[in-house]
């Protein structure tokens, strides 16, 4: 009687243990599309040799419209023949700087359509304080993709720009970021 | 281990518990409420690349060059053009909503036939058939055909002055507005040539007296740069703290009937203090006489409401700064200004030699004309719309045959609706360019719509408020939306079927041609650039004093006692212009207590509302001798007592879900006033009643 009532707790606590690898790491794996980038690039050298984020992401100029991948003619301007016997770099030049097409880069934190995003009103923030630790990175995140709402995995969430709205005293009206 | 029943009963609640520890089901449902939004149906802004193109803002005035950002071919974005003079990188609400304008519901997505009451969809080729025969018929025929423009700038202006009076008439009119009114009094009243312009950027002082310069007057985007950059100290004389005086380094209040008076006691300190003008003034002296009687500190005082002290440390800053600019003008950049206030503002700046000089009033030359048989540019400004829909609504005079109307909504933005109304009835048959169902529109007999801006080639020249002579040209940034036509090229065809010779065989080569008189780079003005030219017309004798000068100073300007209140109109651009509805961008961004629901909020301090009997929130009426609007109470201090300011751009009754039915449209309560002497007819700013009609809230 004794054993029966111990193999009655191995089931429900099998459960438990399915249910945590479902939910921890199979889940994850199927919700998101790993996507990777078409070109490898780093960060971090380039921020050694340009020294600044400005140069090729030039959202401030843009104002109003969040996402600005640097263009073919940015990359040209160093690369429009190859500096180093890398096998990436001559690829860019082959594929997308002679042919002036543009890469494909694949926004790890584009904001949803509904979002109206300005970089410019958000210039005096640091841009790794959204952006994490991007210009130390040797190499581009791949992009996770969600299949049910078409998000990234790291696409700020409205709690989030909820969060430091009000911690820096601005306004959260619903028309602050949604026109 | 055998599983039972009972153990996969354990199992299945171990995993429920499970689960519940994981984020599946918080991050699922998350999820799900986020895939409820995106739909297939709507629009999704592309990703790629993003290019620039550089375009002309031609939704009415302010006009200047803009840069669109496009993704794929598609128009993302409007911003302003760093690289072009009369923009500086800056842009209106109204120009920043252009992309969006694009797709309004309210676009006249073909040409339309009115049958029954009821517009029907036609083809291009059917609405020409119906129209060149009633032209043809028309031809030889005086004054038969007439035609109202809105926008003063653009080349189509000539082509369609052109056609008329190769029909044989000359009855063209614009929209009237400011750039007619400084017109009339200029060259009319004062004998002036060529047309005033204002050298902002080069005056060391600046008094507005009325202009919102800031917010609606002339290139509000232009006068917001210049202020940022410290070029000139600004004072403000109005009876409302608008965005211009809440940025001047003084604000004087004062009512709106007393700018014009204003002026002439500022006229009084500076005709006692300073020589004669060195310009040719004829009836300097009978001017001085006037001023000297008729403006003594104690008159001034009465007639400005002013503390002799304030008129006088005003008249001393003038006097002090070494390029001193007065602006007179209308208090919502419209047509609510007597000829009167700019006699007197023009005046002021002739007593400070402030004539054709670095940083004073400038007399800006006439475009170069490229249709052969169209009237000049002065002549065009010549027609007084508001006189002639008032002389057709009495029966004085004969109503034109046919009615052409290009950028120009006057059944929406006319003072006197009824009287507008009544003489556009008259006329048997009415035809549309505009791009939007608006109320004009809406009463017409055949619709042609014309391009959106950013979908056509498209000229400025000279802006008004313009320091100097400018000539800007906009190339389409994307293919046409819907099945709209270019209207200047349409006119162009017309002629052709109605043998007439305009001279151009397409509005392309025409406009080439005016930038080759001009002497301007095509391929510089087609690239965002602007053709810029500072020559001045000199003036061998103006006139400040005559007949019809004695006459307009003469008039009585009281009004009847039982409207006491001062209407101060406001235009801001989130609510559009006359001829732009509110673009859905500009509803958003209107705060509760601006527009709550469907009534709008007027603005008055506290001492006029308790005179009126209303506090904050009341709902009333507000009543002038021409119309009524309803409205809810904004108490707030910046607004003299006896004043109201009552917001402009509400109250559409066609358009689309963004503009129809939010508020009511305060243009109706102004009246049409033709001044004796002057000739002129103006808006006249009402003086108003408000009663409280039940408590809001």
């Amino acid at each position: 009687m004794s054993s029966k009532k111990k193999g009655g707790i191995m089931p429900f606590l099998l459960g438990i243990a399915a249910a945590l690898v479902v939910g921890w790491i199979i889940f994850p794996k199927v919700l998101y599309v790993q996507e990777t980038q078409p070109v490898r690039f780093s960060h971090k050298l380039h921020m050694e040799q340009i020294g600044e984020c400005n140069l090729c992401h030039s959202n401030r100029e843009e104002r109003a419209y969040a996402t600005r991948m640097p263009s073919t003619k940015d990359c040209a301007l160093c690369h429009y023949t190859a500096l180093t016997g890398s096998s990436e770099e001559k690829e860019l030049v082959r594929e997308y700087i002679k042919k002036d097409k543009q890469v494909p880069w694949k926004a790890s934190q584009k904001q949803p359509d509904n979002v109206y995003f300005s970089h410019l009103a958000h210039k005096d923030l640091e841009c790794r304080q959204c952006h994490f630790d991007m210009e130390n990175r040797d190499n581009l995140p791949p992009k996770y993709v969600n299949r049910l709402t078409g998000y990234t995995k790291t696409t700020m969430k409205m709690h989030e720009c909820e969060r430091c709205h009000a911690r820096e005293n601005t306004s959260n009206a619903c028309y602050v970021c949604h026109k | 281990m055998a599983l039972d029943r009972r153990g996969f009963l354990k199992f299945v609640a171990g995993g429920v518990i499970g689960t519940g520890l994981t984020p599946l089901p918080w991050k699922l449902t998350d999820d799900i409420s986020i895939w409820t939004q995106n739909w297939p149906w709507i629009p999704h802004i592309p990703d790629g690349e993003i290019n620039s193109a550089p375009a002309l803002a031609k939704l009415g005035q302010p006009e200047y060059g803009i840069l669109v950002s496009k993704v794929k071919g598609s128009p993302i974005l409007a911003r302003g053009n760093p690289n072009h003079p009369l923009s500086q990188g800056g842009i209106d609400p109204l120009a920043a909503s252009s992309v969006q304008l694009l797709h309004s519901p309210a676009r006249i997505r073909q040409p339309m036939r009115k049958k029954n009451g009821a517009f029907q969809a036609i083809s291009w080729e059917q609405a020409i058939q119906e129209i060149a025969p009633k032209l043809s018929g028309l031809k030889g025929q005086k004054n038969k055909v007439a035609c109202v423009s809105g926008d003063e700038t653009s080349s189509t202006n000539e082509i369609l002055a052109g056609l008329l009076q190769g029909l044989g008439s000359e009855k063209f009119f614009f929209h009237p507005g400011e750039t007619t009114l400084y017109h009339h009094i200029w060259q009319k009243i004062m004998g002036g040539r060529g047309h005033l312009g204002f050298d902002l950027p080069g005056a060391d002082l600046v008094l507005s007296l009325g202009p919102d310069l800031l917010e609606s007057w002339g290139n509000a985007v232009s006068q917001q740069y210049l202020f940022g950059q410290g070029t000139f100290r600004l004072l403000y004389a109005g009876p409302v703290q608008n965005n211009t005086a809440a940025m001047a380094s003084r604000w004087i209040p004062v009512h709106s009937d007393a700018l014009g008076h204003l002026a002439l006691a500022l006229a009084y300190h500076i005709l006692k203090k300073r020589s004669p003008p060195r310009q040719n003034l004829s009836g300097f002296r009978q001017l001085h006489r006037y001023v000297r009687h008729n403006y003594t500190p104690l008159e001034a005082q009465k007639k400005t409401g002013l503390e002799e002290a304030t008129i006088q440390s005003l008249a001393g800053e003038l006097l002090q700064a070494r390029r001193p600019l007065v602006l007179p003008g209308s208090l919502s950049g419209s047509c609510d200004v007597s000829g009167f206030d700019l006699y007197c503002g023009f005046c002021l700046n002739l007593l400070l030699d402030r004539l054709n000089t670095a940083g004073g009033m400038q007399c800006i030359p006439e475009p170069p004309k490229v249709v052969p048989g169209a009237p000049s540019w002065s002549k065009m400004l010549s027609g007084d719309l508001l006189a002639e829909l008032r002389r057709i609504a009495q029966g004085s005079t004969e109503a034109p045959e046919l009615m052409l109307f290009y950028e120009s909504n006057p059944v929406y933005s006319l003072p006197d609706s009824k009287l507008t109304r009544k003489a556009l009835e008259k006329i048997p048959y009415k035809v549309s360019f505009s791009q939007f169902m608006d109320e004009t529109a809406a009463t017409c007999d055949l619709l042609l719509p014309q391009h959106h801006f950013l979908e056509r080639l498209d000229d400025a020249f000279t802006p008004f408020s313009s320091a100097a002579a400018n000539y800007s040209v906009g190339l389409p940034v994307l293919e046409p939306v819907h099945s709209t036509r270019s209207t200047p090229d349409l006119l162009l065809d017309l002629s052709g079927k109605l043998e007439l010779d305009l001279g151009a065989e397409s509005y392309e080569t025409l406009l080439k041609e005016k930038a080759g008189l001009l002497d301007a780079d095509w391929g510089k003005l087609t690239s965002g650039g602007m053709w810029r030219n500072n020559t001045v017309v000199s003036q061998d004798r103006l006139e400040l004093w005559n007949d019809r000068i004695s006459r307009m100073l003469g008039q009585d300007r009281e009004r009847p006692d039982k409207y006491q209140v001062h209407m101060v109109p406001q235009t801001d651009r989130r609510t559009g212009s006359p001829r732009t509805a509110i673009p859905p961008f500009g509803l958003k961004t209107l705060r509760e207590e601006e527009l709550e629901q469907n009534t709008f909020f007027i603005r008055l301090n506290r001492q006029t509302a308790r005179k009126n009997g209303v506090r904050e929130g009341s709902l009333v009426k507000i009543v002038s001798p021409e119309g009524t609007c309803r409205a809810k109470v904004n108490l707030d201090e910046g607004v003299m007592t006896d004043a109201v300011v009552v917001p402009l751009g509400f109250g559409h009754t066609y358009w689309d879900q963004f503009s129809r039915g939010k508020g009511d449209n305060a243009l109706q309560l102004f009246g049409i006033r033709c001044e004796s002497g002057s000739g002129m007819c103006h808006c006249s700013t009402p003086r108003v009643r408000i009663s409280k009609i039940e408590a809001a809230r």
